[in-house]
């Protein structure tokens, strides 16, 4: 690794004229960055100042999906549990123990002593009925609850610290559901504000940060909770955080995030990407990239184009993508897809073989299904060619992986059109169905999160009409708990999903964060989320 | 005289563009949409003289293959610019009175309005694509030939041939095109040739904030754009297609200016 850094330099000489282009561009982020910077009184390595790539839109946990909104809700909120990165197991937080009841209808918690939200409520399990309420009432505001909730029959508080959560049909996934961001918790007080007030900031949790100064295109500036000592038992360092500020500075431009990182100016990038990741090495900043568990980035047809309606084709679009020539323009921690969930996800299983390279097997589908090359080597049939085009965010940085992908299909006679739209438009379709692909991930330490995306009762972006057997084998794996029967549960959904065509795995995503040299003790949570409550910043 | 100077290298690369647009192949044989992924991201080389990019594609078949979309979306503009600004500079100065004013009150609203934001306006209404963009620049660049051409056509309607010509009986039609057009023509030229380096470069920034041909068409806007993420670690994708857009649109600015000078002593 330090060879990288080595190589560097060696190449510097050449690149002046683009190192002072580079230092140009870092004075735009000095002056992003400037607000958190520029309060000079402050003794060194008492602020943490990171770069966030897209701007916040809305601070509630309950609310919003957003990775970039849930990066800083997360350090404002506790959750019940957590969940460890490696294991996937589920330690205590603001609950030092659980029961869960038989068939997974009944959960029991016991919380912890002397946790107070930051305007000085206790937290109790007064509290904690109140959040669950909340995010159950919340219904389509809270996209990701919902699916946490999915058959939530209420709870109620047994005695001040103990809370009974009851479901009216088994809920293997909710233990781990208590360890995400989105069940955090929002003290009464602020249960009481409407979600638009909340959305904008108005809010308090229990967690090691407050929140100071929401300037929502700008940044975000959060304090240290003087007395905080509840941190999750995956902490090192239990107690209340040891910078005083830690600064979300949102700046957009990837190369802008990453000239500050190296400069200085920032002290952590959240979103590294990979072109820029031989920079890093030993020494001087690092790089902490981890794996998101959860639904891999899946290419998912809209089945209501009549080509896609084809079983066929959609058969044969996975079949003809050679996944491991991905891995090149893949980051840190990302490789090709071996399965519809991420090797760090409870219940993953190698399938890779489903997912293989198949050039004769693509063409052998198409042929069969009646589907001839035309004049210009795209298949048609009758009036219809295999011409698809693939909306996506022009903020994402994947667009080379798309065009890779459309030389690939256009081997077996598939035209693959990437779009790169801006985020209003791409909301707009997406939501309006003006699509023939779309690709996503969801993260989540849990195969239960397949049901964000494949039945017809969810985000359904393929826009399927009748529940088969996908929608069943889904549901199966919420209802249970033993391992070996969970992992049969998913290998049944994985199976209906491949070889429907419903998803077509891509790889895996990752999380990766730039570190400088001066900040330790960050760590990713099991969403890759990173957490800074352990932080330091060395002088 | 001094002016003379730069005339031939100007020409030269005018000329290189031109032809690489016309014929790209002669130039790069290489294919500009396909690349050969363990050849990703190589510097300047002999075997790839302007490197390659981040799917092994070659940065120079990319520039030389994105000169005809980039040029054709200029030419476009321009014609579109010198076609509807003539028409209504022509009816504006012809007509003059009440209808003059009118007309020519729009126009002075459409210079109001900042002409890239119009640009944008009209290509987030059209869409995307590299007939778009030529429209929406050809659109915001209509208004400053409407207003030379009618100051031209008032000018040269008060001359004697045109009044003589008027005496003759000669239709008031064809007076306007065989007489008022091809006097006011001069200044008109010299404008659509500066115009042209305005326009290469108003199509390369719209283009490069998206809006021109989808991916994977190189276009030279979008090349930039594509390779911004890449500033520090492959300095070429941004730097070559940046210099070609340089050197053509100095090279027409400067043939412009010459023209005008002459136009203007001549």
């Amino acid at each position: 690794m330090g060879i990288g850094i080595v190589g560097f330099r060696a190449r510097a000489h050449r690149l002046v004229p683009v190192l002072r282009l580079i230092s140009v561009l870092a004075c735009g982020a000095v002056l992003v960055a400037g607000c958190a910077t520029a309060d000079a009184g402050r003794p060194a390595g008492d602020a943490l100042t990171v770069g966030l790539a897209a701007p916040v839109s809305c601070l509630d946990p309950h609310q919003t999906p957003q990775t970039s909104n849930l990066h800083v809700s997360r350090q404002l909120v506790d959750s019940l549990t957590d969940q460890d990165p490696r294991t996937g197991e589920i330690v205590p937080w603001l609950a030092t123990s659980w029961q869960v009841g038989e068939e997974a209808k009944r959960f029991t918690f016991t919380l912890r002593d002397g946790v107070t939200f930051s305007d000085g409520t206790p937290l109790d399990a007064a509290a904690v009925v109140a959040n669950l309420d909340d995010i159950a009432k919340l219904g389509a505001r809270s996209p990701l609850g919902a699916g946490y909730l999915a058959g939530y029959a209420g709870a109620s508080a047994l005695d001040a610290k103990t809370v009974e959560v009851r479901f009216d049909v088994p809920s293997g996934q909710f233990l781990q559901a208590t360890s995400m961001v989105t069940l955090g918790m929002l003290s009464p007080g602020t249960l009481g504000k409407t979600p638009e007030q909340r959305c904008a900031g108005t809010l308090a949790g229990s967690g090691p940060f407050v929140l100071d100064r929401v300037a929502l295109n700008e940044e975000v500036r959060l304090s240290a909770r003087t007395g905080y000592a509840w941190a999750s038992e995956l902490a090192t360092h239990r107690g209340a955080p040891r910078v005083r500020t830690l600064t979300f500075a949102i700046v957009t431009d990837p190369s802008v995030r990453h000239g500050s990182l190296l400069s200085g100016q920032l002290d952590a990038d959240l979103q590294v990407l990979e072109q820029n990741q031989r920079s890093f090495g030993e020494q001087g900043p690092r790089l902490l990239s981890g794996t998101r568990p959860g639904i891999v980035f899946t290419l998912l047809p809209n089945e209501t184009r009549p080509a896609l309606h084809d079983l066929s084709v959609r058969r044969a679009i996975g079949a003809a993508l050679d996944r491991s020539r991905f891995a090149p323009l893949l980051a840190a921690g990302e490789r090709p897809a071996t399965d519809v969930l991420a090797t760090t996800t409870p219940g993953y299983a190698d399938r890779s073989a489903d997912l293989a390279y198949a050039p004769d097997e693509a063409v052998r589908l198409l042929d069969a299904a009646g589907w001839r090359r035309g004049p210009d080597g795209v298949r048609v049939k009758g009036s219809q060619r295999l011409s698809f085009e693939l909306v996506y965010s022009a903020n994402e940085p994947y667009g080379s992986v798309y065009q890779l992908m459309a030389q690939q299909l256009a081997e077996a006679g598939i035209e693959l059109r990437p779009t790169p739209l801006d985020d209003a438009t791409n909301s707009a379709r997406q939501g309006a169905g003006d699509y023939d692909f779309v690709s996503w991930a969801v993260t989540r330490g849990d195969p239960t999160v397949l049901a964000t995306v494949y039945p017809v009762r969810s985000a359904n972006p393929q826009r399927r009409t009748k529940p088969d057997e996908v929608d069943s084998t889904i549901a199966e794996i919420a209802t249970v708990l033993d391992p070996a029967e969970r992992a049969e549960a998913v290998a049944a959904a994985a199976e209906a999903i491949i070889s429907g065509g419903h998803g077509i795995p891509l790889f895996e995503q990752a999380s990766s964060i730039g570190l400088a040299a001066r900040v330790t003790g960050v760590r990713l949570d099991a969403s890759g989320r990173p957490i800074f409550q352990d932080a330091e910043v060395r002088a | 005289m001094r002016r003379r100077l730069g005339v031939l290298p100007s020409a030269l690369v005018l000329l290189a563009a031109t032809a690489a647009a016309l014929a790209p192949g002669l130039f790069s044989p290489a294919d500009p949409l396909r690349g050969d992924l363990t050849e990703r991201l190589l510097p300047p080389e002999a075997a790839h003289l302007f490197g390659t990019d981040e799917l092994g594609r070659d940065v120079l078949a990319r520039v030389v293959h994105g000169s005809a979309p980039s040029l054709q979306a200029a030419v476009i503009a321009v014609g579109i610019a010198v076609l509807a600004g003539s028409a209504i500079g022509l009816v504006a100065g012809t007509a003059r009175g009440r209808l003059d004013d009118l007309v020519m009150r729009a126009v002075e609203v459409l210079l109001a309005v900042p002409s890239f934001l119009l640009i944008l306006v009209v290509v987030a209404v059209l869409g995307p694509g590299t007939r778009e963009v030529a429209f929406a620049v050809g659109v915001s660049a209509a208004a400053v030939f409407s207003r030379v051409v009618r100051a031209e056509v008032i000018r040269v309607r008060g001359s004697g041939y045109v009044e003589a010509a008027a005496v003759c009986g000669t239709g008031r039609a064809t007076v306007l095109l065989t007489h008022v057009l091809p006097n006011a023509a001069g200044p008109v030229a010299a404008l659509a040739t500066l115009e042209l380096g305005n326009a290469v470069l108003t199509v390369a920034a719209v283009s490069f904030l998206g809006f021109g041909a989808p991916p994977p068409a190189p276009e030279w806007g979008s090349l930039i754009a594509a390779g911004r993420p890449f500033l520090a670690s492959a300095w070429w994708l941004t730097t070559v297609p940046g210099l070609v857009i340089v050197a053509v649109v100095l090279a027409v600015n400067h043939l412009g200016n010459v023209l005008r000078t002459r136009s203007e002593t001549g």
